[in-house]
């Protein structure tokens, strides 16, 4: 689990979140970080590439920070 | 062989400012500033519909060139919110401008790829049947379906219009096409009672994932690659989008411009604006045209100035 979370911070620091990545935070919303909706998009989409997996619209507004990304990535590539 | 020889445009002259309107709808300005790019929205006046926007468009290109209204061969129009669905808008600004009864005219159902369908459709068409003159309008004030209280439509789309000319004395040659389309993305970007709903998420994964192979494929087609192409005018679906494009393309911000800021998204003519803009820039030589949006519909070309 550590790796993933590794991997989704790397990710994220890789994609246009329209903020300074530099001091980004596994625990805190990412909203409260300063990622809008366009930074969201953004980040699910290279997550979806990276990782392989589909993510649907219901899923997409529940994933608010970069733990609660990982618990779920996690759980869809356990589930695949 | 059939190209375009010159472009005429129209923005109506009222103007929404974006940063208030965002602060009404509690979007932060910097959003709107670095994001989606618009700090200015082209707004129609009451009343004045497609069938306007695209007749002064085509007005300003027949001064423009002086070309005569008589000489015209053929009419298309690209519109997703014509006046009404029928008849077609194209038959309308031929009655409005007196053209030949002998004009071919029609319309041409699509969205923000629509641009790029017409240069292809209207190319095939006069090459096939020997017409001279062809004249594509393009005309989209979506401001008629977008609710202003929508953050994630209010903020992006300006009226505009805009008339190419198509014939032998051509100033660009087109070159090879690319076509895409992924229908089951249509539910993302539709309208519902009148009024436009989009999902900025779906529209955002299929310009990155699905215009930089598209644009690649035209270049293949012409037999020329990103290198040698001096410009690619790509529809304005959003500052952000326009940042996507260029990384994956790994391009450099002056080789995909973003150019409406001050105007906005305006659906079939966003492309035609941004060739206009740059038309006198004898430097750019070859150029890439991409147009995506609604359907999922994309497409591609490439551009030659002669």
């Amino acid at each position: 689990m550590e790796a993933l979370k590794q991997e989704i911070m790397t990710v994220a620091k890789a994609t246009k979140l329209g903020i300074d990545t530099s001091n980004l935070q596994y625990d805190i919303p990412l909203s409260t970080q300063g990622v809008d909706s366009i930074g969201m998009f953004s980040l699910v989409l290279a997550l979806q590439e990276k990782f392989q997996i589909e993510i649907p619209d219901e899923d997409f507004g529940k994933l608010d920070s970069l733990v609660t990304i990982a618990d779920y990535v996690d759980r869809r590539l356990r589930t695949n | 062989m059939i190209g375009i020889q010159a472009i005429a445009t129209y923005l109506p002259e009222e103007r929404i400012n974006s940063l208030s309107r965002a602060e009404t709808l509690g979007v932060p300005a910097s959003q709107i500033e670095t994001r989606i790019g618009f700090t200015g929205l082209s707004r129609a006046a009451s009343g004045e519909q497609a069938s306007h926007m695209g007749l002064q468009a085509l007005k300003n290109l027949l001064a423009q060139t002086g070309t005569t209204a008589e000489s015209i061969d053929l009419l298309i129009v690209v519109s997703q919110t014509p006046d009404q669905n029928i008849p077609h808008l194209s038959a309308e600004l031929h009655g409005r401008m007196g053209l030949r009864e002998d004009c071919s005219c029609f319309d041409i159902g699509l969205g923000c790829s629509g641009y790029v369908y017409g240069l292809s459709i209207a190319k095939s068409y006069m090459e096939a049947n020997d017409l001279e003159v062809g004249v594509i309008v393009t005309s989209d004030p979506y401001s008629k379906i977008v609710d202003p209280a929508d953050k994630g439509t209010a903020l992006i789309f300006g009226d505009g219009a805009a008339a190419t000319l198509l014939s032998r004395q051509a100033v660009f040659d087109i070159g090879k096409f690319a076509f895409g389309t992924q229908g089951n993305g249509a539910e993302h970007l539709t309208t519902r009672s009148g009024r436009l709903h989009m999902s900025g998420r779906h529209v955002f994964a299929m310009a990155a994932q699905k215009v930089p192979p598209n644009i690649l494929e035209s270049l293949r087609k012409s037999e020329l690659t990103l290198s040698d192409v001096d410009l690619i005018i790509a529809h304005q679906g959003s500052l952000a989008v326009l940042q996507e494009l260029r990384d994956r393309l790994n391009l450099p911000e002056g080789k995909v411009p973003f150019f409406s800021r001050e105007y906005g998204n305006t659906v079939s003519s966003s492309i035609p604006f941004g060739l206009a803009g740059i038309w006198n820039q004898a430097e750019l030589k070859t150029l890439v045209l991409s147009g995506f949006g609604l359907g999922f519909s994309w497409a591609s070309t490439v551009l030659n100035r002669r």
